[in-house]
């Protein structure tokens, strides 16, 4: 598989395309781990939860996957200019809002170039942020409310 | 209800100037008020206020005429 080097990231939020404002994207997902050793049960585990294998030298604790905790990273390049980011993402403070974001803008997604979707709470902003002589931006972590859709297709 | 793009952004796959309906925006995963409110769309058909209405007749005065100058005794030396 090509390496890839993030130029012509797409990203959409509430519709608008935002992308040539913003210089960083992080989309991540955390699970939540779940503990689950019993007495005598402490060897290899499969993925279906059977025990495959003998006895393991030492007792090990068991753990499976619990609620997963998604959150998206944005870095915006600050602009107060009429339909930018200042008078998009204003309004949606406090709204879970609908994103998405594609490695290379296109009109479809594929195996190659999947487009994930997702719903954000946007909980925070840094309208100003910055010193003197240095660009504005505005870096913003949301969580996501619910699961990230990957479509291929 | 349509909708035209009037921001410089790509607003639901759309450019400045296209035409939207409610179900674009909806299936594009906006919304209609906060695209309104943001100034990215604007109901198609609306019209800027004409020229008529945002100006506002001024209230007409009525300027007294000048008084006609009277020769009396209180402003003529001579007369006295």
């Amino acid at each position: 598989m090509a390496r890839i080097v993030l130029t012509d990231v797409e990203v959409i939020i509430g519709g608008v395309t935002l992308s040539d404002h913003v210089a960083s994207v992080t989309l991540g997902s955390t699970y939540d781990i779940i503990e689950t050793t019993a007495f005598g049960n402490t060897g290899q585990v499969g993925p279906t939860g059977a025990v495959t294998g003998a006895s393991v030298p030492s007792a090990a604790r068991q753990r499976t996957a619990g609620l997963v905790d998604n959150s998206v990273t944005f870095e915006f390049h600050q602009d107060f200019a009429a339909s930018e980011v200042e008078a998009t993402i204003y309004p949606l403070l406090g709204t879970v809002v609908a994103c998405s974001v594609q490695p290379v803008a296109a009109a479809g997604a594929s195996a190659t170039n999947p487009q994930y979707n997702f719903f954000a709470l946007a909980s925070e902003w840094t309208p100003l942020n910055g010193a003197v002589g240095e660009l504005s931006t505005a870096s913003v972590t949301w969580p996501i409310s619910g699961p990230i859709t990957k479509a291929v297709s | 209800m349509e909708y035209i793009v009037i921001s410089n952004k790509k607003v639901c796959g759309k450019f400045n100037g296209d035409k939207l309906t409610e179900s674009d925006i909806i299936s594009a995963g906006g919304q209609v008020e906060f695209l309104l409110a943001s100034g990215h769309i604007k109901k198609a058909g609306q019209t800027p206020k004409s020229v008529k209405e945002t100006i506002k007749e001024e209230p007409q005065v009525q300027k007294e005429e000048p008084k006609a100058f009277v020769f009396n005794t209180y402003n003529n030396e001579g007369d006295k």
